[in-house]
């Protein structure tokens, strides 16, 4: 079994061993599906979106090379030119404004703050450029370490840390 | 808004989505790529053509030596072939082992010929680090250490590790896993790790339960009107913290060493944590967060570092009978008459209480091998004489591991350090 740190953490290699699997299922799901929500605000979206990663991914897996990049570096890849193909189909018909449904856990005070809250903020990151929002998906939905970002996105490591810094005090002047 | 704020925001995928999916991906085979199917082809032919060059450069040259083989093996006993062994699991690529012929049992390697790899739990990891500290002070060949949880390092046992320290016993079916495997497992117990939360015997705290603790300890806790966000811990009394305690202020001492640190993390800071459903989740969902929520100790001056002196106890510690401290057991044990016990629910930390598991803050610590390494590898041969032979150079009642927070199984070994001075 081998190991990366990718994501600030130990992260699982999938070889064919089905425990191996199990364990990059467990780890990547919440990161993938949360990389969604972010980045689309559409819940019926983000779990078709999640599944069709998942779906690439595991079809591809005897393919991926471990010289080339990451197992992380990788699976989010294929992340992105899933939002990448998403985004630009739904360009033609679909507006900017964030339409929410999302179904969260807790009561219903903390459901409709939360919920509310990532409207705002999606609202909010609407406006900004392509690139940030990708690295706010990336940070705060993917959860992913500053270093695990900058190869996904082209950047250095302290790039990532000064741009997500700056979005960050832009949105928060915004709130 | 804040980092803590956006990540608030993620949530756990719909339970019915999770297991949808994993059953579509289960259905769904690996597919191999053509370039691939082309490589191994390529691949095949290539061996293939080297093979069949070879063969016929060797038949022109051992011409001769081929007649007279010939001759012998006419005369000699056939080999049979070797039993068929059961598949075995992918195993890591081990240095210095990688297409080296099998060693026969005259022909045994320098200690340092071959790395030893040595598994450790997270808990058990500050004592694999003193030991690695000490193979290098007294030219034992250096072993490689890598951390797992206990069942992961089990597995790799079965593989390609030579030795792993655990801080629970191999399962029976985790055994019979290696047994199958045709591997033979070698098992040692060395003790226990063991923390004490106490206090000066005069103290009014009642028995403190691993939630109070965490709430009163950790960085950030639940924010109790929304317990799925996380706020700075603004506890600064025990009754804060639960209102069955008094206005107390918390303060809690703590030793600067990252041994009872991590003990203390693990063994109290941790159940506490996952009394919280919500983050108790994290720890296989998104290990990071659930390791910054659970392990992170508050910094703003409730929880003090101090230095273990003999004026610790009596003189800081009586003088504030409120004050908690975070010990070792083997330093608790010294000082066992002028403190408290255990400020935790339980029974008291005592050899008898961690050999039968009912002190909770307590894991043993058990050392597996193979059994085979033992025999062929005398670097692995070396190293298990130093954590189990009968001198005690590490876990006797004096043994470096012991001074490292390790509590010795019993007294004998440091009566046989004695007769036996290295």
């Amino acid at each position: 079994m081998g190991f990366e740190e990718a994501a600030g953490r130990s992260m699982h290699w999938p070889s064919t061993d089905e425990a191996d699997w199990e364990a990059v299922y467990a780890d990547h799901l919440p990161r993938i599906y949360n990389y969604f929500r972010f980045r689309l605000a559409s819940e019926a979206d983000v779990e078709d979106l999640t599944a069709r990663t998942f779906e690439k991914a595991w079809s591809a897996r005897e393919r991926y090379r471990r010289d080339l990049a990451g197992f992380a570096t990788w699976l989010y890849r294929i992340a992105q030119n899933v939002c990448i193909d998403h985004l630009r189909s739904r360009r033609e018909h679909a507006p900017l404004e964030v339409a929410l449904d999302v179904t969260v856990e807790g009561t219903p005070e903390i459901d409709e703050e939360r919920r509310s809250d990532l409207a705002r903020l999606a609202a909010l990151t609407a406006s900004l450029p392509d690139r940030e929002r990708e690295l706010i998906a990336l940070r705060y939905g993917a959860g992913l370490s500053n270093r695990a970002i900058a190869p996904l996105v082209g950047l250095s490591e302290s790039n990532v840390g000064t741009i997500l810094h700056r979005t960050v005090q832009a949105l928060r002047s915004q709130w | 808004m804040n980092d803590e704020f956006l990540h608030a925001l993620r949530r756990d995928p719909p339970p019915a989505f999770a297991r949808d999916l994993k059953r579509r991906l289960d259905r769904r085979p690996a597919r191999s790529s053509p370039s691939s199917i082309v490589r191994i082809m390529f691949g095949v032919f290539l061996i293939g053509g080297v093979a069949m060059a070879a063969a016929l450069l060797l038949r022109d040259r051992d011409g001769p030596r081929r007649e007279a083989a010939r001759i012998m093996q006419s005369t000699a006993p056939s080999i049979p072939a070797p039993a068929t062994q059961p598949a075995r699991p992918p195993q890591p690529e081990r240095q210095g082992t990688r297409g080296q012929r099998p060693l026969s049992q005259t022909e045994e390697p320098e200690a340092k010929d071959i790395p030893v790899t040595i598994v450790t739990s997270r808990l058990a990891r500050p004592l694999a680090q003193g030991f690695v500290e000490r193979a290098s002070k007294v030219g034992l060949a250096q072993p490689r250490v890598t951390t797992m949880e206990d069942n992961e390092a089990f597995r790799a046992l079965c593989g390609n590790v030579d030795f792993v320290i655990a801080s629970r016993r191999i399962a029976d079916e985790e055994l019979a896993q290696c047994v199958k495997w045709g591997i033979e497992i070698a098992e040692w117990k060395l003790g226990y790790q063991a923390v004490v939360l106490t206090a000066a015997p005069s103290t009014e705290l009642p028995a403190l339960t691993p939630r109070d603790v965490f709430l009163a300890l950790a960085r950030r806790i639940p924010d109790p009107a929304e317990p799925s966000r996380l706020i700075d811990n603004p506890n600064t009394t025990w009754h804060d913290v639960d209102a069955r305690f008094d206005y107390r202020d918390i303060v809690v001492l703590m030793p600067p060493d990252a041994t009872t640190r991590a003990a203390f993390q693990q063994l109290v800071m941790e159940p506490g944590c996952e009394s919280f459903p919500q983050i108790a989740r994290l720890k296989h969902l998104d290990w990071p967060r659930y390791d910054d929520i659970c392990h992170e100790l508050r910094s703003d001056g409730r929880l003090r570092e101090v230095e273990l002196g003999i004026t610790l106890v009596t003189q800081r510690l009586w003088a504030q009978p409120n004050w908690l401290i975070v010990l070792g057991y083997p330093y608790f044990g010294m000082y066992r008459t002028q403190l408290m016990g255990t400020m935790l629910e339980g029974p008291v930390p005592t050899l008898a209480s961690l050999s039968d598991g009912t002190y909770p803050a307590a894991r043993p610590v058990y050392l597996y091998a193979q059994a085979s390494q033992l025999n062929s590898n005398a670097a692995a041969r070396s190293l298990a004489y130093e954590l189990t032979g009968p001198y005690a150079y590490a876990v006797g009642a004096i043994g470096y591991l012991t001074r490292q927070g390790l509590v010795p199984l019993d007294d004998m070994p440091q009566q046989l350090r004695k007769e036996n001075p290295r």
